[in-house]
């Protein structure tokens, strides 16, 4: 992993020192081990405060289409997806957007990491030991098996293939582990209604979900928000925030990569990745797309094809 | 006022009979995240957890009916919303959100523009404050002139090695507890010693962050690179603002027709970029950045420079829930190093103020400077 950093950093400072970009925009400490934040490296001599290690949960793609300037992005195979789908929706210009890829161990999911180890909140410490996560608390170190605490897309996370105009991959080898689903084998429409009105039922509107996704760029025109024309009420009850998103959901429809940032950056911890799972499957099986693979092919809702109609679809 | 000791065992019982004679609200775990909810007979609220989500909705509602109306042949027939609260306790409220309350009562309670609903539902709620024996990374109570044992609410009470000291502070408070007098006991010299021992201890365990005054602050306001700097990874979300206790921006909404309809009241958030968008689409702070400066003076220079007081109670809930862990405490250091460099007691012109930031220069959305994100 330390070889790994010193790549990045020595990459990062390259390709500010020649100009190939204004900024770098990567991951450095949080205020809590157990949470890596954003960092924006504009100055070569602040490359060395970049980090990577299985902390770094932010997909850092939603900032592309944000940032009018050459900007590198360093990326999880997970997030390359991201900037892959948002290449291929022509949302970010390829010519300003310089990728570097890394092969990565695997990300913890901080929702599975407080139910091993209790709350993160006071960790003084957090990192990868072999195959262990380590946390600090209060002078007491405790364990837990990586396989156990990671995102459960880091299990199925295929890293042969990865985008980028620069891969660096310094051999770490990836987690492997099982999902472990809340959603019973027999789930009918009956229990994800009530599923959903259950989960729905505590969010507070704070579109933090919609803000961290890469796929959720309509910013101002936002259907939920837009000043116009509004397709949610006023009221504040779990009706208004299944229609949101339900909206929202169909809207990534075909461009959502699955990478977990909306769950992630949800503060009453939501489970929306199993809404974009269901949503994904969906298109996986209509229209045999997997999103985030190819840059030159338009998302399959985006596009009228003919033979869609006369299949029925 | 009166200062008693409850035993832990007796906890539950006066639990109880508040809930028969008031909606009581105490903190409750909760799948996914903790909060405030109305608690029932026989339940022990999680005295010793810190909420996720504030209390504030309970007092200043997410959304809110203000009004409703209907036209009919003779004219308009408004109904105002209620503006008698139903009485509540909110239990175990821990010091720092207590004392958000009495932040948001200074603009709420402006005579020249009261909010009624609110004051409403202030005046029909009791709080009962639990004092913390410990705190956690993200607290900083102690620097923004609060504490963890600060005696704020109605009543207040601090756990004492498995009994609390129970004080009233208000007549409001006293009724609580008078009411139930058989359940406790008087306090000792000894127990309020130990009280003032424990809240030291944990004043400082906390470090203490210095912060620049509001005028030096306000002197930032021109400073685009050091809010850009600073907002960089920012998303623009509403998470920090709907979780912060003290954050009191609302929007109002008419839903209905021309003929028959209802006006709600709904938080909002600076943060929003809708927030500042004005009719024909000019948006004065059309970059995250000014969002930003604007969250942060509005709290650290703005709000004391009116009322006296910081409107940030240092719970730091904003830095536990931002998904880019965006840290407060950055811009109070980070402000703190930069305004340190200017001179002492700089005043600003207002001819300062005049300037290309609060032009109504006309930028498309999606146009940023060179070194600030976008939206
Ligand atoms: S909807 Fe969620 S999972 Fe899908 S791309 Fe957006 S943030 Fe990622
Ligand atoms: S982040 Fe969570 S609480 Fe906020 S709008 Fe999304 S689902 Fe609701
Ligand atoms: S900031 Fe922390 S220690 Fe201070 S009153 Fe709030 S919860 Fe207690
Ligand atoms: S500081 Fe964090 S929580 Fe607040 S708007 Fe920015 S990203 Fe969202
Ligand atoms: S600004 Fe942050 S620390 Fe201050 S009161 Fe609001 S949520 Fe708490």
């Amino acid at each position: 992993m330390e070889k790994l950093e010193a790549e990045l950093r020595e990459k990062a400072k390259e390709l500010l020192e020649k100009e190939e970009v204004t900024t770098v925009i990567g991951w450095g400490a949080g205020w809590n081990p157990a949470k890596a934040s954003p960092l924006f490296v504009r100055d070569a001599q602040d490359a060395d405060k970049l980090v990577f290690n299985p902390f770094c949960q932010n997909n850092l793609a939603v900032y592309l289409p944000r940032l009018n300037e050459k900007a590198a992005v360093i990326t999880k195979p997970c997030d390359a997806g991201s900037v892959v789908a948002l290449i291929a929706e022509g949302k970010i210009d390829r010519e300003n957007v310089k990728v570097i890829s890394i092969k990565c161990p695997g990300t913890v999911n901080p929702a599975k990491l407080e139910a091993a180890v209790g709350s993160l909140d006071d960790a003084t410490a957090a990192y990868l030991d072999g195959d262990t996560i380590v946390v600090e608390v209060g002078g007491e170190a405790k364990r837990v098996p990586f396989a156990q605490v990671a995102l459960d897309s880091c299990y199925l996370c295929n890293q042969d293939n990865v985008f980028g105009d620069v891969v660096i991959d310094d051999g770490v080898t990836k987690v492997t582990g099982e999902a472990v689903s809340v959603v019973p084998e027999d789930a009918d429409s009956a229990w994800w209604r009530d599923f959903w009105a259950k989960e729905f039922d505590r969010c507070i509107r704070c579109y933090a979900c919609r803000e961290a996704c890469p796929a959720c760029y309509c910013r101002d025109n936002c259907a939920v928000q837009a000043l116009r024309e509004r397709w949610t009420g006023a009221k504040l009850d779990t009706k208004e925030a299944l229609m949101f998103h339900a909206q929202r959901a169909m809207h990534v429809a075909g461009r959502c990569t699955e990478c977990g940032s909306c769950e992630r950056a949800c503060p009453v911890g939501i489970p929306l990745s199993l809404l974009h799972k269901q949503v994904g499957d969906a298109v996986r099986k209509l229209f045999d797309f997997n999103v985030g693979e190819k840059a030159d092919v338009r998302p399959p809702l985006e596009v009228f094809r003919k033979e869609e109609l006369e299949s029925g679809h | 006022m009166v200062t008693k000791i409850l035993s832990a065992g007796n906890l539950q019982a006066w639990l109880d009979s508040l809930v028969a004679a008031y909606q009581v609200y105490a903190p409750v775990e909760g799948e996914g995240a903790s909060s405030f909810k109305k608690i029932a007979k026989g339940q022990m609220p999680a005295m010793d957890i810190r909420t996720d989500t504030p209390p504030k909705g309970l007092i200043f509602k997410q959304v809110e009916k203000i009004l409703s109306f209907e036209v009919n042949p003779d004219g308009i027939t408004v109904i105002p919303g209620d503006e008698n609260g139903t009485k509540k306790i909110v239990f175990g409220i821990r010091p720092c959100d207590s004392r958000s309350f009495t932040l948001t009562d200074k603009p709420f309670f402006d005579p020249n523009l009261p909010e009624n609903q609110y004051m409403g539902h202030r005046n029909a709620s009791a709080l009962v404050t639990t004092a913390c024996t410990s705190a956690c990374r993200t607290c900083f109570c102690t620097s923004i002139g609060g504490a963890p044992d600060e005696k704020t609410g109605d009543v207040w009470m601090m756990d004492i090695d498995g009994k609390y000291l129970v004080e009233s502070l208000t007549d409001k408070g006293e009724e609580l507890i008078k009411a139930n007098e058989g359940l406790f006991s008087d306090a000792s010299a000894d127990d309020e010693a130990a009280a003032k021992r424990i809240g030291e201890e944990v004043a400082n365990s906390m470090p203490k962050i210095n912060i620049a005054d509001a005028k030096a602050l306000d002197a930032l306001f021109n400073d685009d690179a050091f809010w850009q700097k600073l907002t960089d990874k920012c998303l623009s979300c509403g998470a920090c603002t709907f979780v912060c206790p003290t954050c009191y921006c609302f929007d109002v909404r008419d839903e209905g027709n021309t003929r028959k309809g209802e006006r709600y009241r709904g938080w909002d958030s600076c943060m929003f970029y809708q927030y500042n968008r004005a009719a024909g689409g000019h948006n004065p702070r059309e970059f995250h950045w000014k969002r930003m400066r604007q969250r942060m003076l509005h709290k650290f220079s703005y709000f004391p420079e009116k009322y006296g007081d910081i409107d940030c109670v240092g719970c730091g809930r904003c830095i536990r829930s931002c998904p880019v862990s965006y840290d407060l405490r950055d811009f109070l250091e980070g402000s703190l190093a930069v305004t340190g460099a200017a001179p002492v007691g700089f005043e600003k012109e207002l001819s300062d103020v005049d300037t290309k930031d609060r032009s109504c220069e006309i930028k498309p959305a999606d146009e940023t400077v060179k070194t600030g994100g976008g939206l």
